[in-house]
């Protein structure tokens, strides 16, 4: 209650495979994000670009303990499968992640009009 | 009717970053300005048209199905197109509304196939097509997040898409792909329920897709369905009249005028909504319930979040800190409530048209978060009880209120003039 727009469970976020962050709906259309290496410095905030409106997000810390500073990578695309336990090195996540990372063609327009 | 007596205006208020109010900029606009249609006599809709049939919005698009005097009907959309939700052929940013072409569609509209109904989720869209003694056809495009395009996530693709119901049984019968016909479809930021009758046999059901943690298709063992999933609920002996879909719940109202409310109630949102009788039109916002009831006193009940004034009510302070209770509408000079038309529900704010007591005319009223200026009263402060916002002061034009709809911290008004 009283600062937060609301506190959203990590489940109900999804990931952006190109901007590297998980994402929240805003009211106002616009959308709350923030990255791993936020989370695993136990930032639980979450900001509306476009709005005053803040969320605070429920996590597992231990999901993301093994992040490194500066690796923004490595989390699967789809959300649901982000309850799994990660036992592997930052090397296998890494590697990991290059094999399931697809591209199809309205993707690669994404990142076409992102750059 | 060969002579056009009258024609319409669309106007638009609130958020626009990506175009979506169709003003032919990407500011956001804090009063109700028209919505420019490509192409189109400045400010007017399309020559011809005789009304919007449905208007979805989603993050930041929008959609409007337009039908023309001719019986021609037309699927228009504006803003972000860049998930693919306007179809492949935008895929950028549209400021103005411009006629969405989807080789999907001309296939299927070669075949005698129109567009009848149409939704839109956070950044996918829906659109039901119809042919006569034909099987319904239902496209969507778009994000596939939480498997919003309901063909599965195997295929991470925006390209519009034709959703299969094949996979269905119900009562023990696969669902005949010749017999399926969609009564309605509505969808929430994450997910989308239809209201499907599937043969003779087969009778009423719910079929729904997206983000299902919460219960709100129904059970909670799973996190999301990327295909038509069957909700189960009874709807034989009292078949459904419409739904409505918050961000994580869903409110179904039957023909008798009870209502079913599953999904989140961490906000209330679902407190009695299942304890109220004759029922006539429900809404959602993300985290409240809008019941209208068709008794004497034209009641408009609100639960769930207040942060912004969306109850349109001040809250009682009760033990759990829920309430239930109906929108406080100014009475009129006699004691009397306005008549309420119809409801319109956004992301975290409402319209109504209302008639005031002993009169035809009509006016929109709204209330609740206002902070994109989406209540089109030229400043951002949320509004804790109805006002007025149109006729709007200083806004010079007239003209019947058609229709209301409200989105993503958007206000549409369609006037006749």
């Amino acid at each position: 209650m009283g600062a937060y727009y609301d506190e959203i469970e990590i489940e109900d976020m999804a990931w952006d495979e190109v901007k590297s962050v998980y994402h929240y709906p805003c009211p106002c259309g616009d959308r709350f994000e923030i990255s791993r290496k936020q989370l695993a410095n136990c930032e639980d905030i979450a900001t509306c670009p476009s709005c005053s409106l803040i969320i605070r997000v429920v996590y597992d810390p231990l999901d993301f303990e093994d992040e490194s500073p500066d690796d923004e990578g490595s989390a699967s695309q789809e959300s649901e499968e982000d309850e799994e336990e990660d036992d592997n090195s930052d090397d296998d996540q890494f590697e990991d992640a290059l094999e399931k990372l697809t591209l199809t063609e309205p993707s690669a327009a994404l990142v076409a009009a992102a750059a | 009717m060969e002579t056009q007596t009258s024609y319409l205006r669309l106007l638009a208020a609130g958020s626009n970053a990506r175009g979506q109010l169709a003003n032919g900029s990407d500011y956001d606009s804090h009063t109700f300005k028209e919505c420019c249609f490509i192409n189109c006599t400045q400010d007017t809709l399309p020559h011809n048209t005789l009304g919007i049939l449905q208007l979805a919005t989603g993050a930041n698009h929008t959609l409007a199905l337009l039908e023309f005097g001719d019986g021609r009907r037309e699927l228009w959309g504006c803003g972000d197109g860049r998930k693919g939700q306007l179809g492949p052929q935008y895929m950028g940013q549209l400021t103005e509304f411009t006629p969405i072409s989807i080789p999907l569609y001309q296939t299927y509209a070669s075949r005698g196939y129109t567009c009848c109904l149409i939704a839109a989720a956070w950044e996918t869209s829906y659109l039901v097509l119809k042919s006569p003694s034909r099987s319904d056809v239902v496209i969507s495009m778009g994000s596939n997040d939480f498997g919003a395009l309901g063909v599965g996530t195997k295929q991470a693709t925006a390209t519009p898409a034709v959703v299969s119901f094949d996979h269905l049984t119900i009562k023990g019968h696969s669902i005949n792909p010749n017999e399926l016909v969609v009564e309605s479809i509505v969808a929430g930021p994450r997910h989308v329920i239809l209201h499907v009758r599937a043969g003779l046999n087969n009778g009423d059901s719910l079929i729904g897709w997206g983000l299902a943690r919460h219960g709100q298709l129904g059970d909670t063992k799973i996190v999301n369905y990327d295909r038509p999933h069957i909700i189960s609920l009874d709807v034989s002996s009292d078949p459904v009249q419409i739904c409505s879909l918050g961000l994580q719940h869903t409110i179904v109202c039957h023909q008798s005028g009870r209502t079913t409310a599953f999904g989140s109630n961490k906000k209330g949102q679902l407190h009695r909504m299942d304890s109220w009788g004759r029922v006539r039109q429900v809404g959602c916002t993300w985290n409240g319930t809008y019941l209208l009831t068709d008794d004497d006193e034209n009641t408009l009940i609100s639960t769930g979040s207040n942060t912004h004034g969306q109850l349109g009510r001040e809250s009682q302070v009760e033990e759990n800190g829920i309430t239930v209770g109906p929108v406080e509408f100014t009475l009129s000079h006699d004691g009397k409530l306005p008549s309420l038309r119809s409801l319109a529900c956004g992301s975290e704010h409402v319209m109504a048209v209302i008639s005031p007591s002993d009169s035809l005319d009509m006016e929109v009223w709204g209330w609740g978060w206002n902070e994109h200026g989406n209540l089109g009263l030229d400043h951002t402060d949320d509004v804790l009880k109805p006002i007025k916002i149109w006729p709007a002061r200083g806004h010079v034009l007239e003209g019947r209120i058609a229709r209301v709809w409200a989105g993503n911290g958007t206000s549409w008004i369609l006037l006749q003039i």
